[in-house]
């Protein structure tokens, strides 16, 4: 069992702490620089939407911040863990935390949605039992409107019914850090609502943070945050 | 074995195969979605198991049927010429040769075994054919051609010929009662014989020794078979017989003539390199088909695996994912291989006459060679995953 004070310290302990990161691009054109020095904190329980205009280093930073992409300098501490110098195989342990949703669903066309959902539950160390994961995928489906496609295949669902399908992958195995890339541009207003709905849900039940990169001006009213990047350098709220 | 025990067993197979694991048994949906590709992958494979099953069955066929006459010997030893190398070779040994193994202790009987290449007309016909001639005693029977009162009957008539039934089929109709000519003189068909073909001989009769040498009386045997009497040592019998034969006698087994046939087979004419190419050549197909396929499969999955990748799935995982794909398309490639294989050797046993026959141990091989080639496939194919990067997804 972690002692007390761990546990205080693990409460008090910001989810996502970025310090002096920049990030060059190497350019047939030459070097590129999209992210400037930038500093960023997403507190436990905060839900921040950032935004700005097309290669303004939004998504970069998405994907430095998931260990996707590789750091080249500054400092990124995810869940308690440095980023910096990390191998592969220790990149992919912080991924396992981490609740993704993508711009594009890209779910299997073999798989039905629960197969889908179950596949996900395999990043977690003891993965629940296909009954387990069988109620909560449904628990969750139905928290986004599409609980009559469980055992459904992606042809026989609409583009937004995809992508909510998406989101229910990210967040069936309850992940500490929800990290998003335009999860809503694909659905209309009342989806859109429902996504945002449930990350909210979730975070306030589980304590869990949401770092949200949208051009979607329709759910700025929901977050926390709204961050503008510009240049590769991070205004403030926007 | 209970039934608990039983279940349990399975249980703990189904464990130790991650059965019920969330990550686990995604092959065989990935392997039936798309039916198309399914056939072909699976075809393909298939081919490449009938290939190897073909080269395996001709040259099982062809050991057996140039060694099948070791295995007509019905007696302890047999005495050849020792310069004779193979069984397709009429070097003989000298008749007087027979008596002198035959007067050696230990030796029931010698009994001489002739055989000549023989002009064949069945008189309807005007072609002659070459034939196999074999002449025996029919009352000792040194090789067993056919059920042994029939033979002994049949070879007992004057001027009586028994003809291989399985002999290839360029002889036109012969049945018993059967006038036909064989060099130029007459002989009635007595019934059949079971020798078979090979790759040279296309059919063969058998002769009484007495109707022989009643056509050639200084005719000498290819070689003497011998029984032992009841009781004798085979090895103090075979070393009485070293010593009081000349040495342009050898005396060997009927199964080390079986064995040096094979042997002689595989030197003379390069028939293991040949058809081990041709396995060689099936499966290599196999493992290009395979890696061919589970790479398109990769490449047309390409960002939905990257999707796995981005978020966590490691390379194990990946691995684990097309291997199981390669194995279910090897079993059903395997399955259809073999299917088409047992067709195949129908076809060829009755359009060459040799024995084509489906051995466990020849099945046992290309099954194997199936799942290696596949693996190796697969893991090709595998290899590919680990030049996504998920960071091209944005």
């Amino acid at each position: 069992m972690p002692a007390a004070s761990a546990l205080l310290s693990d409460a008090h302990h910001p989810s996502v702490r970025v310090r002096g990161v920049s990030y060059t691009y190497e350019s047939e054109g030459g070097p590129k620089r999209v992210l400037d020095n930038v500093d960023l904190t997403l507190g436990r329980g905060e839900f921040i939407v950032l935004t700005g205009h097309s290669g303004a280093g939004k998504t970069t930073l998405l994907t430095l911040i998931g260990a996707i992409r590789s750091l080249q300098d500054g400092a990124i501490n995810v869940l308690g863990q440095e980023l910096g110098g990390r191998d592969t195989a220790a990149q992919e342990e912080v991924r396992r935390k981490v609740g993704f949703i993508f711009q594009d669903h890209n779910l299997f066309a073999a798989l039905t949605v629960f197969r889908t959902l179950w596949l996900a539950t395999g990043l977690v160390e003891n993965p629940p039992s296909r009954e387990v994961a069988l109620e909560e995928a449904r628990s969750l489906l139905a928290q986004l409107g599409i609980e009559q496609h469980l055992h459904s295949r992606p042809r026989q669902m609409s583009t937004g019914q995809k992508q909510r399908v998406a989101v229910a992958r990210a967040l069936i195995n309850a992940p500490q850090l929800i990290l998003g890339d335009e999860p809503t541009a694909s659905l209309d207003q009342q989806s859109s609502q429902l996504v945002i709905g449930l990350i909210r849900r979730h975070l306030a039940a589980t304590g869990a943070s949401a770092l949200i990169v949208t051009h979607d001006d329709r759910i700025f009213g929901m977050a926390d945050r709204v961050l503008r990047l510009q240049d590769g350098r991070l205004l403030g709220d926007a | 074995m209970s039934p608990s025990i039983a279940r349990r067993v399975l249980d703990r197979f189904r464990i130790l195969a991650g059965a019920g694991r969330p990550d686990r048994g995604l092959g065989l949906a990935f392997v039936s979605f798309n039916r198309g590709r399914l056939a072909a992958a699976t075809g393909g494979i298939a081919m490449a198991v009938l290939v190897m099953f073909v080269e395996l069955g001709l040259l099982q066929a062809i050991l057996g049927s140039q060694s099948a006459l070791a295995g007509l010997i019905d007696g302890d030893l047999v005495i050849m010429n020792s310069a004779r190398t193979n069984l397709h070779e009429w070097t003989r040994i000298p008749r007087i040769r027979l008596a002198e193994a035959g007067a050696v202790p230990g030796v029931a009987g010698a009994m001489g075994v002739y055989e000549s290449g023989m002009l064949l007309r069945n008189p309807p016909e005007r072609r002659v054919h070459r034939i196999i001639a074999f002449a025996m005693d029919g009352q000792t029977q040194p090789l067993k051609v056919g059920d042994p009162d029939k033979v002994r009957a049949a070879l007992s008539r004057p001027n009586a010929v028994l003809f291989d039934r399985l002999s290839r089929d360029i002889y036109g109709p012969i049945a018993p009662g059967r006038a036909i000519e064989l060099d130029g003189r007459s002989f009635n068909v007595a019934g059949f014989a079971r020798i078979g073909p090979d790759i040279v001989m296309d059919g063969a009769v058998v002769l009484s020794d007495g109707a022989w040498l009643s056509a050639d009386p200084n005719a000498q045997p290819v070689m003497g078979v011998l029984r032992l009497e009841p009781g004798a040592d085979l090895g103090a019998v075979r070393a009485r017989l070293k010593a009081a034969l000349p040495s342009d006698v050898a005396v060997m087994t009927p199964r080390e003539i079986w064995w040096r046939e094979i042997a002689f087979t595989f030197r003379s004419v390069p028939i293991g390199i040949i058809f081990g190419a041709g396995v060689a050549t099936g499966a290599f197909i196999g493992a290009i088909i395979c890696y061919q396929i589970l790479f398109n499969e990769v490449v047309d999955l390409k960002k939905e695996l990257s999707t796995l990748r981005a978020m966590g799935f490691g390379p194990g995982f990946f691995r684990r994912l097309i291997l199981e794909e390669a194995y279910l398309l090897a079993a059903g490639g395997f399955l259809i291989g073999l299917v088409a294989a047992l067709i195949t050797y129908r076809f060829l046993a009755g359009a060459t006459g040799l024995a084509m026959q489906m051995h466990a141990g020849a099945a046992l091989f290309v099954a194997l060679a199936t799942g290696t080639m596949t693996h190796l496939g697969g893991l090709f194919a595998a290899r590919h995953l680990g030049s996504f990067e998920p960071a091209e997804l944005y």
